[in-house]
């Protein structure tokens, strides 16, 4: 299937995706807290500083300059066994970005690059939730098709259920 | 209001039962620096910040903290699901079963239950947001701590996920806490 992230411009993301090759025995000068990113500066944040949506959501942080692995442990690259885990997998991408620029833009209120990427993420995840609630059931119960005669909210697996 | 997605916000498959792990694993649940009472505490202080980013901050990174609550939730389940009686026994878990069967319920690794007593709420910003941070830095030491104590890798690969998830929110709430100081509210 397409790579709806294909969508977004080279240029949005930073060499560090191109290039990402952690090498896990250098980590651990980046352990301690007191280097956070200085967080007076990032209104002026440009593009080479967010992930790809795949690798925001498989470490936990969009953010390059904040990530910080932790000793040597190397984050999983999350994959799907079929056509339902990959849209899935899609949707959590972008629900998880969509996360992370909220937060950033509930304090930076003001950063129109940010802003535009968040109207980007979510056009492009309203396709897929439609795509996908069309394919294989409601994730809300905004995505309830109301022609259906029969009630598929209730359908397992319920998320804690996880994949079989 | 809040709205249920049918979702995680990130995937956990954990296919080996481990007792002892939840066992730990559930005082971030119902433990002191777990994901309920961070949720709450956001959730409860919002009410009293000074200004839209604070309303705004502290509503959306609790509506967060209440899908991580159902992220180490489900990883409970899915470590205890298929335990027999005897392993609940040996595991320590026979009291929890007394108590609670195989169901879910939030308290911290010794099996203290939750408390409101785990946060404050002072109506002071700067106070209020200063507990925040440091509650995401206890968390984070709480998650490596929990991180030290397991090998199986489904379980890690989510850890490792929710630790990051407080080095973000401490800087969300730092960048609100620097500017709050700026501009002298109290």
């Amino acid at each position: 299937m397409n790579n709806i992230f294909y969508e977004i411009p080279n240029d949005w993301y930073s060499e560090f995706n191109n290039n990402f090759m952690p090498n896990m025995n250098n980590d651990m000068g980046n352990m301690n807290m007191m280097n956070m990113p200085n967080v007076n500066n990032t209104n002026n944040m440009n593009n080479n500083d967010l992930a790809t949506p795949k690798v925001a959501l498989d470490r936990g942080n969009l953010f390059n300059d904040s990530y910080d692995p932790y000793r040597n442990y190397k984050y999983r690259e999350l994959k799907a066994n079929n056509k339902k885990e990959e849209m899935l997998l899609d949707i959590l991408r972008h629900n998880f970005v969509l996360t992370e620029i909220n937060l950033y833009l509930d304090v930076n209120p003001n950063n129109s690059k940010m802003i535009n990427l968040f109207n980007m993420y979510l056009s492009n995840k309203k396709r897929i939730v439609d795509e996908y609630e069309k394919n294989f059931g409601p994730l809300t119960l905004d995505g309830l098709n109301v022609t259906d005669n029969n009630w598929n909210w209730n359908n397992s697996p319920w998320p804690w259920e996880g994949s079989k | 209001m809040w709205k249920y997605v049918k979702t995680l916000e990130y995937p956990v498959n954990i296919k080996k039962k481990d007792l002892r792990m939840a066992k730990y694993l559930v005082t971030q649940y119902g433990g002191a620096n777990g994901e309920l009472a961070a949720a709450w505490r956001y959730l409860n202080q919002r009410y009293t910040m000074p200004d839209d980013k604070g309303k705004a901050l502290l509503t959306d990174i609790g509506t967060e903290e209440l899908a991580h609550v159902e992220i180490i939730s489900t990883m409970i389940y899915q470590l205890m699901k298929d335990a027999t009686l005897d392993e609940l026994k040996e595991a320590g878990l026979d009291t929890h079963y007394a108590e609670h069967g195989k169901g879910l319920y939030p308290t911290d690794a010794n099996g203290v239950p939750f408390t409101v007593m785990y946060f404050a709420t002072t109506g002071d910003p700067l106070a209020d947001i200063t507990e925040d941070m440091a509650a995401e830095q206890k968390a984070r030491a709480v998650y490596e701590n929990l991180i030290n104590l397991t090998s199986d890798q489904d379980v890690i690969d989510v850890l490792l996920f929710l630790r990051q998830r407080e080095i973000i929110h401490f800087n969300r709430f730092k960048a609100l806490y620097d500017e709050y100081l700026k501009k002298g509210y109290k």
